[in-house]
């Protein structure tokens, strides 16, 4: 596979539809299954949702939480469909699991203050070069994900994705990290769809955030990577609110113009007329 | 449906060039069937708006202005080879035909209409067929510069005989920066009864509810839908205190289900 294949298959993923980003992913990868394997891992599309048998509750599954078709669970650390066998399977190390158990249940309340449902997961890996597990003290870095999803009238009508993929690196001297996140936001919207009409709004914006923050254990990376989202999320929202309903809605105005032309041009003439009046008072 | 035609569909307006450079890329062996797909749907459903500036021509390519190999312009008599993957018009040529006694009446109504609601690059064509008229409004807003690409496709058919006329209206707008965001709408008119002379008023009308009602849904999509996705604050008004004391916050369900 070559460098600018691939960089076709990215670019044709960025303008194609993004409504159907995942019938096109597939489609990709069918056509050119070298490109599979990176591509999959690169390109965010709308969240699964699975079951836990062990809590009985909900959890999301995307590349970072996948071993073959099966997706570990945050809630019981377990895989399912369960593996044959699960000792290569990749899990996080002991203290990092500890960590990621506080992160899952940390951002389930953030999940439930903004979203009030739907359904949130958090997966942290190791990544340290020396191959340290990470400690308490949190002075060894790793990375991980935040996943949040939410649809409103079982997904016809509206669905949220959050995809906040992190990497913390704290500085050995002093006590500061550095957080890295890159943040997608799926958001899909539709006024009903029939042979007669339909209006959909749908796509992805994706950001990248950087921050030095002080940190004091391990915890305290869960907090700030927590605080981060939650400021991204909004600044995100905002923005998501700008370009699905403010630049379309120019668009279209641009394109055409319920009142017509020649009565819009009095309007500005008129209006221009008061202003230079106003001016030579 | 074919997996290149699944592509081709969703090509974003105003950017098939590269698309098509991309799709070529990692589907190189079907080269053919790219561009006789891409063909296909630009002939038969996504019209382009062409623009030859050496003889100040717009035109409109689709399969009702299609003459043999070539496409032709009934208001500058001059019809043209299209080359599809650059979108340029070529071998520009005199053209004539001869039209229904109605056509210049109508088409002079549907020039105002046009000028007055289209503001940008746009064009208008009545092509005749032998029981009344097709009508094409094709209207682009091509912004690469900053990030988006807009169009406004009008297609009606005009019987005659029967004193029918039936269509469709589709906006698709793609914006791109740091993103992919599409607006997709379309609206059907179905068999309506009309004569010659109220063809275009009867377009305006349809034109003007579809524009309204689209921005009203659009309304109820941000203030019902959006909202109800996430909060711009939570529900206690205060930012989360993120720490190891968060375990102190009361969910409003069993942690990890559904609220629904």
């Amino acid at each position: 596979m070559s460098q600018e294949v691939y960089e076709a298959a990215l670019d044709l993923l960025r303008r194609l539809d993004a409504k159907n980003i995942s019938k096109h992913l597939t489609n990709i990868c069918k056509l050119n299954p070298d490109l599979a394997e990176d591509l999959l891992s690169s390109v965010d599309v709308p969240l699964t949702t699975k079951q836990c048998a062990e809590s009985g509750k909900q959890y999301l599954a995307c590349d970072y939480n996948r071993d073959g078709d099966s997706y570990r669970s945050p809630w019981s650390n377990k895989y399912y469909p369960a593996l044959e066998d699960e000792e290569d399977a990749p899990f996080p190390s002991k203290t990092l699991r500890e960590a990621e158990i506080f992160a899952n249940s940390s951002f389930d309340v953030y999940r439930d203050l903004y979203f009030e449902g739907g359904i949130s997961s958090v997966y942290l890996w190791d990544i340290d070069e020396d191959g340290n597990d990470v400690s308490k003290d949190g002075k060894i870095g790793f990375a991980g994900v935040v996943l949040i999803k939410k649809e409103v009238d079982a997904g016809k009508s509206g669905s949220w994705d959050s995809i906040h993929v992190f990497e913390v690196q704290p500085n050995e001297s002093g006590p500061y990290a550095t957080y890295r996140i890159t943040s997608t936001i799926i958001l899909d919207l539709s006024a009903g769809k029939s042979e007669d009409q339909l209006l959909e709004l749908s796509g992805n914006l994706t950001r990248q955030t950087e921050k030095d923050l002080k940190y004091q254990d391990l915890s305290s990376h869960i907090s700030n990577v927590g605080s981060m989202v939650e400021d991204i999320e909004s600044k995100q929202r905002n923005m998501l609110q700008e370009v699905y309903f403010g630049k379309t809605k120019d668009v279209i105005g641009d394109l055409r113009t319920t009142k017509g032309i020649s009565s819009l041009k009095e309007e500005s003439e008129k209006q221009s007329e008061l202003i230079q009046g106003m001016r030579n008072l | 449906m074919s997996i290149i035609s699944e592509f081709v569909q969703d090509i974003p307006p105003g950017e098939a060039k590269p698309v098509i450079r991309d799709l070529k890329l990692v589907a190189a062996e079907f080269g053919a069937e790219i561009k006789n797909e891409f063909e296909t749907h630009v002939l038969n459903s996504d019209f382009h708006l062409v623009q030859d500036t050496s003889q100040g021509l717009l035109a409109i390519v689709s399969r009702y202005t299609q003459r043999g190999t070539k496409f032709i312009d009934y208001a500058s008599n001059l019809k043209f080879h299209y080359d599809f993957v650059d979108q340029k018009s070529m071998d520009t040529e005199e053209f004539s035909e001869d039209i229904l006694p109605e056509y210049n009446s109508v088409d002079k109504e549907l020039e105002k209409y046009t000028q007055e609601h289209f503001p940008d690059s746009y064009k208008v064509v009545l092509t005749p067929f032998e029981e009344g008229f097709h009508v094409i409004i094709v209207d682009v807003r091509y912004n690469d510069k900053n990030f988006y690409n807009g169009k406004w496709q009008s297609f009606y058919t005009f019987n005659r005989v029967k004193g029918l006329i039936s269509g469709q209206v589709r906006i698709k707008i793609h914006y791109y920066e740091d993103g992919n965001v599409t607006l997709n709408s379309h609206k059907r008119l179905n068999p309506t009864e009309t004569t010659v002379t109220d063809i275009v008023n009867h377009i305006k009308s349809f034109e003007d509810d579809y524009q309204r009602n689209l921005l009203s849904s659009f309304n109820n999509l941000n203030e019902i839908v959006f909202r109800n996705l996430r909060r711009q604050l939570p529900i206690n008004r205060s930012k989360v205190q993120w720490g190891k004391s968060i375990g102190t916050y009361k969910l409003g369900q069993d942690i990890g289900g559904g609220r629904e």
